[in-house]
């Protein structure tokens, strides 16, 4: 996915919505920036589909070799589908933090939170300042 | 020139001791401009910390320590026998700078302890890895001291003092444990003392240490003496994690 078309939280998840039925379908990942920060993920524990999630509370966690980190939804909703090759490849978050390595789909319930999201230039002017 | 809060607790059970610490986190994590905090703390009765990602089970692969109360900590790591050793907390807000500078303050809060231990003529150093072992925490060895990860503190080999964070929203928790002496709940895990002979008490230690790390951060330590435990904070806290047993249990 393009970067430059998908939209941010401040606790650097991205989002990339797509329109399925009528409903908004919210793909949800890292930003690169995010795993910078991280270094060296060793572990990941991920929200199981069916689960709901709140925009702004934790969905899962991730642990790197001297730190552990909430994991923050971006929106709210339900868990459609979780990317579980994930936690075995993490690796796959450095090389493509926009693709490979999504990490869950949710089926917005609360399209407001969805308004509350920086685009790319206003998410590039947070990390830059 | 801003200020350090300083706590220094006496010997408290273990839930308490976690419960303060993510008060503290709170605290750190209500403001932007929160003062950062250093806490020095003890633990009555000796007590097994669990990493955050350890399974409750596993503790029975160490048998000298299945007395004990056990705990799980909010930091990552291996599991950690507090008996003979002295544990500090410092926690700031994520806008601070040394948050955003997260592995240089473990560094350098590793470099204070190493300055006190070379005062005393014990010449422990850091532990260089050649290469970062990229493995969970649950796939390495039980106890995290016998783990190494670059960065720790090593004397002859033993480590002897190692360090974790925890990051949430809004702020950073960096905890430590510095193992003064071998405990019997952990006996193949010698302390400085041991490796050593040096016996300098850990309010010295901690007194060293707070001055250390103020001015490597440019803050004006404030010592305030034990944490107040009679907040709600701490009740809940005990009640929602550090006591409560599904909690503890629920990997």
């Amino acid at each position: 996915m393009n970067p430059e078309q998908l939209l941010y939280a401040e606790s650097h998840e991205w989002v990339h919505v797509e329109e399925k039925g009528g409903n908004k379908i919210a793909t949800v990942g890292i930003t690169a920036h995010a795993v910078e920060q991280l270094t060296d993920l060793v572990y990941m524990e991920l929200p199981h589909p069916g689960s709901l999630v709140t925009a702004g509370n934790s969905f899962g966690e991730v642990e790197s070799v001297k730190a552990t980190s909430n994991l923050y939804s971006p929106v709210t909703g339900e868990v459609l589908e979780v990317n579980s090759e994930l936690p075995d490849n993490l690796d796959r978050l450095n090389s493509d933090p926009y693709g490979v390595a999504w990490i869950m789909k949710v089926e917005v319930t609360d399209e407001g939170t969805l308004k509350k999201l920086m685009d790319h230039a206003a998410y590039t002017k947070q990390i830059s300042s | 020139m801003k200020s350090l809060r300083v706590f220094d607790d006496p010997a408290l059970p273990g839930d308490v001791n976690m419960a303060v610490d993510q008060a503290l986190l709170d605290e750190a994590g209500a403001s932007p401009d929160a003062v950062p905090t250093l806490r020095f703390y003890r633990w009555s009765p000796a007590t097994l910390s669990l990493g955050y990602f350890q399974s409750l089970d596993s503790r029975h692969s160490h048998v000298a320590s299945e007395i004990l109360n056990v705990v799980r900590r909010t930091t990552g790591g291996g599991a950690i026998v507090h008996d003979r050793e002295l544990t500090y907390s410092l926690t700031l807000p994520l806008a601070d700078r040394w948050a955003a500078e997260h592995r240089r303050l473990y560094d350098q809060i590793h470099q204070a302890i190493l300055t006190f231990l070379g005062a005393q003529g014990v010449f422990a150093k850091t532990y260089q890895a050649e290469a970062e072992r990229k493995e969970s925490s649950r796939e390495q060895e039980f106890l995290c001291f016998l783990r190494r990860s670059a960065g720790d503190i090593v004397l002859d080999g033993f480590k002897v003092g190692g360090s974790a964070q925890r990051r949430s929203a809004t702020a950073l928790l960096q905890h430590g444990s510095i193992l003064l002496e071998k405990s019997v709940y952990a006996p193949e895990l010698p302390g400085i003392a041991n490796l050593s002979g040096l016996d300098a008490g850990d309010e010295l230690m901690a007194t060293a240490i707070t001055e250390s790390i103020a001015k490597m951060m440019g803050l004006r330590p404030v010592f305030l003496g034990p944490y107040d435990l009679f907040q709600e904070s701490i009740l809940k806290w005990r009640s929602s994690r550090f006591g409560n047993r599904e909690w503890t249990g629920k990997r």
